[in-house]
């Protein structure tokens, strides 16, 4: 037998298998093929569509494969410490002022403080009832910590109160895990909504994957933590919905 | 020449070949691997390739089934308990008991209380209490005693026990329901006559029963007069000889490959909580070093577990999670102390107790076990390590200088405060002490560690102490010298 064909046929029946073998696990490791997650994406549309879920195309995330967990550390302000750097913030602002500039007085306040960190997302200022507010959210690494928040509130153009309900992201685990695709969120929020009676349609206004801490209370007693991928569904104006986004 | 070069040329050719085939086919398999298990590739871990996880190597379940107590009487109403040697002794019993399951046509019969304390006391005899309750069936199938078919009679024993009343009869009591059996032979086939006279002969101490002492009606034996071997000893918990690295490698055993992705949470105290899931699986360590680890129980199977299967379960696991050493690799000398029949979620299973020895006596904690295990229907769902080291003194023999008599005599007004809270202000009644006495349902010597204490003091150290158990429920400790009172727990 002339073994130098016969091994010329094995490396090449061997090549031809590692590639395949490569090319299905790449696809496994990141995701489906375009085409099959577009298929996917809509006959979900379509399925909540049939059980009074309206969520538009656009609104649905591209699947994000995997995510690791986000250590935090609960971080609370002395009453003192807020009632001394409020009587020493000097800057009064004008009736007039915009809500810009509400923002950066209280980021100047938050600094003053020794409180302002980078991954501090100014969320905005909105006025209720004669006070204006200005919240921030937490994003570490592009990841969003949603129950983390912190606000200031101005009354008369001066900062009257801070309030927050504070985890401060650390570090981001070494090891990352496979997570849940948002088809599938979608088709758990729908099943969730279908536990509750209601007769109107549901209007999908957000969803995006955020980091959250599961039964977070303020006065918890609970000094470090650790917040986990969850789908957080926002939807009706106001409501929410959250979904553990790690695989099992 | 040309010939030659082009030879080597194509032997060279050849040899690389070769190598390319072998990288080829060995990256196949690897692929092929992380196809099949559809991982990525970071799941790839070469130190468990290189040093793959240990094998835990359990230990069998007769290393911890010990008697809780051996008696054994000459008939005159005094008893000998044992204090060394108890493995060895129901080895030899098991051996006897066997050799009595062999005989045929065995008698059952149900006997009264009385008739079994009055053989036991006013006979050469020997008891073999085992401090829980075990199926009588699987107590034979274990110990492979031929069942004759009057066994099934019996539900359960606690203890076995041999008299020269009738001395070719077994005598069986099964606590819990206060039924007591004698299972009769055609004759005395055993040994356990020898056995009894042996003990009786050894040095151990002598225990009366605290109506011969205290004069008041209660069978429970108490010494009058003993020893012990060790004096104070100071102690460390598990966790204050281990490291940081230890706890973590303990914390991962209970989560395997998910361990990167569970919550952590540290609260204000310094107890650190891991938690998979929902709170299917949570592990909390303790400041004050303790472990504990509790898994939702698994509603789909079904089963009707055994109770040494359950417990053959708890050692492996115990093994696999934290051995059956401290952190810094100190074998630890446990027993079974205590076990019961348990219920969750509908299903059946056991809860096992593991006792720590200090030299020949048990260690007491005043909250807490050494280790606790629950066994549900085969899956274990509760496991907590409150494990401490010690050093032993040099082995003497100190006169232990209260009397257990006098000591409840004496402090008969605390322990009643103890059972009743409400009497705290009260004056202290001549009642109070009849209702103590007749309520001690266990006395013994032993070791005292308190953990409520421990943190405030400067020297962590465990005392010999007398051990009361009254009413089942409450255990309160007493200074073996002293006769001050250490501390009380309520048991569950």
């Amino acid at each position: 037998m002339d073994w130098s064909k016969a091994k010329n046929i094995l490396i090449a029946a061997l090549l031809i298998t590692n590639l395949v073998l490569g090319m299905a696990i790449y696809r496994n490791i990141n995701g489906s093929g375009g085409r099959e997650q577009e298929e996917i994406k809509q006959n979900t549309i379509l399925l909540l569509q049939e059980h009074g879920i309206l969520v538009e195309e656009d609104q649905v995330p591209e699947r994000i494969e995997r995510l690791p967990v986000l250590s935090v550390r609960y971080r609370t302000i002395s009453e003192e410490s807020i009632a001394l750097a409020i009587k020493d913030f000097q800057d009064v602002l004008e009736p007039s002022a915009s809500k810009e500039e509400y923002c950066r007085a209280a980021e100047r306040l938050l600094r003053g403080m020794g409180l302002f960190q980078e991954f501090f997302v100014c969320e905005g200022c909105r006025e209720e009832e004669g006070s204006y507010v200005v919240s921030y959210g937490m994003e570490f690494e592009e990841q969003y910590l949603d129950n983390s928040k912190l606000k200031v509130v101005f009354r008369d153009g001066k900062p009257a109160e801070i309030s927050s309900s504070w985890a401060e992201p650390v570090a981001m685990g070494q090891n990352k895990k496979r997570v849940l695709p948002a088809s599938e969120a979608l088709i758990r929020f729908m099943t969730i909504l279908e536990q509750e009676t209601r007769e109107e349609t549901i209007h999908v206004d957000q969803m995006r994957l955020v980091y959250w801490l599961e039964g977070y209370t303020e006065n918890g007693g609970v000094s470090e933590d650790t917040a986990v991928p969850y789908w957080c569904i926002q939807y009706d104006d106001g409501a929410s919905v959250h979904i553990a986004a790690y695989a099992e | 020449m040309k010939h030659v070069a082009s030879n080597q040329l194509h032997n060279r050719i050849e040899k690389i070949k070769d190598v390319i085939l072998v990288v080829l086919f060995l990256t196949a398999i690897l692929l092929l691997y992380f196809f099949w298990e559809n991982q990525g590739f970071e799941s790839l871990n070469l130190s468990e390739i290189v040093n793959p996880q240990e094998e835990y190597e359990s230990i069998p379940l007769d290393e911890v089934i010990v008697p809780d107590n051996i008696y054994a009487s000459s008939g005159n109403g005094v008893h000998v308990k044992v204090y060394s040697g108890k493995r060895d002794l129901w080895k030899r019993a098991v051996a006897e008991i066997r050799k009595f399951g062999e005989t045929s046509g065995i008698f059952v019969g149900e006997i009264t209380k009385e008739q079994y304390l009055d053989a036991m006391s006013g006979y050469t005899s020997v008891q073999f209490d085992l401090g829980y309750e075990v199926p009588f069936s699987q107590f034979c199938d274990y110990y492979k005693v031929t069942k004759s078919q009057n066994f099934d009679t019996v539900e359960g024993v606690s203890t076995i026990a041999w008299s020269g009343a009738s001395s070719e009869s077994l005598f069986i009591v099964q606590e819990q329901k206060g039924k007591y059996y004698r299972m009769v032979a055609d004759q005395d086939h055993t040994q356990l006559r020898a056995m009894a006279e042996e003990i009786v002969a050894s040095e151990d101490a002598s225990y009366y029963t605290i109506s011969e002492l205290m004069g008041v009606e209660n069978t429970t034996m108490i010494p009058w007069e003993t020893s012990v071997s060790y004096g104070p000893l100071s102690w460390e918990s598990e966790r204050q000889r281990g490291t940081d690295e230890d706890v973590r490698e303990l914390a991962q055993s209970f989560f395997g490959e998910n361990f990167d992705f569970i919550r952590r949470m540290v609260d204000t105290k310094g107890n650190v909580t891991y938690m998979y899931g929902y709170g299917q699986k949570t592990f909390i360590t303790y400041a004050d070093g303790s472990f504990e680890y509790k898994e939702e129980v698994n509603s789909s199977t079904s089963g009707a577990p055994t109770f040494y299967g359950s417990l053959e379960t708890a050692l492996e696991y115990i093994a696999a999670h934290g051995s059956w050493s401290t952190f810094d690799d100190q074998p630890i000398s446990l027993f079974l102390s205590r076990a019961k029949a348990v219920e969750q979620n509908k299903q059946k299973g056991y809860r096992f107790e593991f006792g720590l020895m200090a030299g020949d006596l048990p260690v007491y904690y005043d909250q807490g076990v050494p280790l606790a295990v629950e066994v549900i229907n085969g899956q274990l769902t509760y496991y907590q390590r409150n494990l401490i080291q010690y050093d032993l003194t040099e082995e003497q023999d100190i006169s232990v200088q209260t009397n257990a008599a006098n000591v409840i005599a004496s402090n008969y007004n605390a322990i009643y405060r103890l059972i009743h809270p409400e009497a705290a202000t009260m004056a202290p009644k001549e009642a109070w002490f009849d209702e103590v006495v007749v309520g001690i349902t266990d006395l013994r010597l032993g070791y005292f560690r308190s953990i409520n204490n421990s943190a405030e003091a400067e020297v962590q150290e465990m005392v010999p102490a007398w051990i009361v158990t009254v009413n089942n429920n409450l255990r309160v400790f007493f200074d073996v010298n002293s006769g001050e009172l250490l501390g009380s727990r309520t048991l569950h």
